[in-house]
Parts: C-alpha cells; structure tokens; sequence
C-alpha cells in the first residue's frame, strides 16, 4: 500500500490529477485518496497550483497563437522549411528573413562535392587543351618536306 | 513568387502513411512525404517552441530548424528505438534549451509585448496580476524544469516519455517537476501575502 509520504511526493512533482503519475502507481493513489483525509488534502492543494499554472500557460498560449496566428505560422513554417530544403524552389527574401539558425540545407554537402569535384575536373581538361594549342610548335614546311624523305639506312660496316 | 503566407503546394499534404513510410520516403527526397510530416508534427513543434521561447518570432525558428534537421537526418529514423514524436520533443527542447542560453536583448518595461502589439495585447494586459507573476516565473524556470513542465503538464507525456526526451530516468523527471511546483508555490504564497503586507 502507498505511504502518505510518497503520496506528497507524487502530488508535489505530478499535481491533483492522477492521470500524469506513473500509471503503475495510479491505483494505489486512488485507494489512499479514498481512505485518508490528509490525502484528499494534499490533492486540494495540488490541485490549485495546477489550476494557477494551467491559467499561466493559458495565457501564453493566447498570446502566442490566438484566432488564426497559429494556422498563419503553420503556413509560414511550411513555405520556410519547402524554400530550405527544395532546391529546386527559389529562395525569397521573405522565407529567410529574421532568423539567426538558418543555413543554407539544400540537398546536404554530399551532392555539393560532387558538384564541385566534376566543375574543377572539367575545367582542368579545358585548360590542359587550350595550353597545349597555344604552346605546341607549328612546324615549317622544309620540316615537313623532310619528313617525307626516305631517311638513309645505316648499317653495320666493320 | 508565393507570399510568405501563401500554401506553396496545396496538394501536397494527402499523404497518410505512418510516421517511418513518410520519412522513408522523405529520406530520398520526397517533399509530399515531408509536407505530410509538417502538417501532421509542425503545430506540436510550433506549440512546445511556444511554451518554451521567449518570444513567437524565436518560437518559429525554433520549429523550423527542427523540422529540417529531421528532413536532412530522415534516413536515420529508426521506428523500432523510437517514435517521431519524441524524436521531435528532444529536437526542440534542445534547440528551446540552446536559444535560452544565448545572451538576450535587455528586457523590455513590464507589459510591453514587442512582439505582438495586436487589439490581443489589450485583453493579455486585464489578465490577473497574479497569473502574470506567475508566466514570468515560469519563463525564468531553469530550462529543464520549464521543459518537464512543459512535457507533463501541457503535452501529457508520461513521466518515462519525458524521461526519454530529456534523456534522464524517470525519478530525475519527479524531481525537475517538485523543484519547479515548489519554485512556483513560493511565488504564489509570497504574492498573496503582499496584500496582507500592504494593509
């Protein structure tokens, strides 16, 4: 059976509702709330704490996400999140606006280095073939004459 | 170009798969997959952001940063360890957790909403004096008993789910939570003997 100290316990971590403590425990609350007084009591006070911060929280939430705010925000948080992760999709300045957590996603650094390994790839076979056009001697016509000249045979003599 | 508050795609939220079929599939870049994860997890990140930011500005990027920190690690969901949602809880309490231990602006006069001066901030102001003292106790809580709160009080979790979102046991939740009820007693105790005092 649950002692009243453990109880208190409870009551002073979850509150007056039964239903938020550890659901293996819940039976045996009900049986202590039934027989003692002072457990009843305990619960009354738990109780009004709870009403207290339940009307806190209440309020907060009014202030954040009254009327339409909150399908406002749901909307802006899908249009962000499709303009961060989308690439195909531009990026307005709206969406990126006033954040300090925003950094460019897209499609993750993978895709990225690829990218880049082919552009500097690319662009190295380019510039080995302009450099071997602009460098590469143009030979004369006597050179190419003399390229069709049959060339004397040596051969072994003593 | 669509306005900010503009559905971009519409037609793109129809997907009811199970939370691990939508990431699957958002792991290999399907955005309908992830526009049904928005529509079906955003208000909750919007809303646990709310209760733990300092302002709704902060909030929305909040749930946003987590939202695409679980497209880009959709891959590594594992639904046999752990359910979207308290993968998501433990995304945002952290980032919650993070913002609030960043320097902030000096606080504005008492009263004063910055962020929302709406025909709402009128009837925010003809809220109690003693449930607005006890708001900004609540916002001052250290962040892990403001995130039990949170948990427990607002999203219902079980004691062992917030146990598993904050990454601690269960008894650790029971004493972030009596910490907290005790800090927010003493307030409420001290405001109303103030009255008393002042007669």
């Amino acid at each position: 059976m649950m002692r009243l100290r453990r109880f208190r316990t409870l009551a002073e971590s979850y509150g007056a509702d039964l239903k938020r403590w550890p659901e293996r425990l819940q039976r045996e609350a009900l049986v202590l709330l039934d027989s003692s007084a002072e457990a009843r009591q305990i619960i009354a006070r738990a109780g009004e704490l709870d009403e207290a911060i339940a009307a806190a929280e209440a309020a907060r939430h009014e202030r954040f996400w009254s009327g339409d705010r909150a399908d406002a925000a749901l909307v802006r948080l899908r249009n962000r999140i499709a303009a961060r992760t989308d690439p195909t999709m531009p990026v307005s300045a709206s969406a990126v606006r006033g954040t300090h957590m925003r950094r460019a996603v897209r499609s993750g650094p993978r895709r990225a280095g690829w990218i880049g390994l082919a552009t500097a790839a690319s662009v190295a076979i380019l510039a080995g073939i302009l450099l071997g056009i602009r460098y590469s001697p143009v030979p004369s016509q006597q050179d190419l004459l003399a390229l069709l000249q049959p060339s004397p045979i040596q051969l072994l003599t003593d | 170009m669509a306005r900010e508050d503009e559905v971009v795609d519409a037609g793109s939220c129809s997907d009811d798969g199970s939370d691990a079929e939508l990431l699957a599939r958002s792991a290999r870049g399907d955005r309908r997959a992830f526009d049904a994860i928005i529509t079906r997890y955003g208000p909750m990140a919007l809303r646990v952001a709310g209760r733990m930011a300092l302002d709704r500005q902060s909030a929305e990027d909040i749930a946003q940063e987590a939202m695409v920190r679980i497209w880009q690690r959709a891959g590594e969901f594992d639904a046999r360890r752990a359910r979207l949602s308290t993968w998501l809880y433990r995304i945002v309490i952290n980032l919650c957790i993070d913002s609030r231990r960043r320097p902030q602006p000096l606080p504005l006069p008492q009263g004063f909403d910055a962020v929302d001066p709406s025909p709402n901030a009128a009837e925010a102001q003809e809220v109690d004096e003693r449930s607005a003292a006890l708001a900004r106790a609540i916002d001052e809580l250290p962040s892990r008993q403001r995130a039990a709160l949170t948990l427990i009080y607002e999203e219902e979790l079980s004691g062992a789910e917030a146990a598993q979102v904050l990454g601690v046991s269960a008894k650790a939740i029971e004493r972030l939570l009596a910490r907290a009820r005790a800090r927010l007693r003493e307030l409420l105790v001290a405001d109303a003997r103030e009255p008393e005092a002042g007669t």
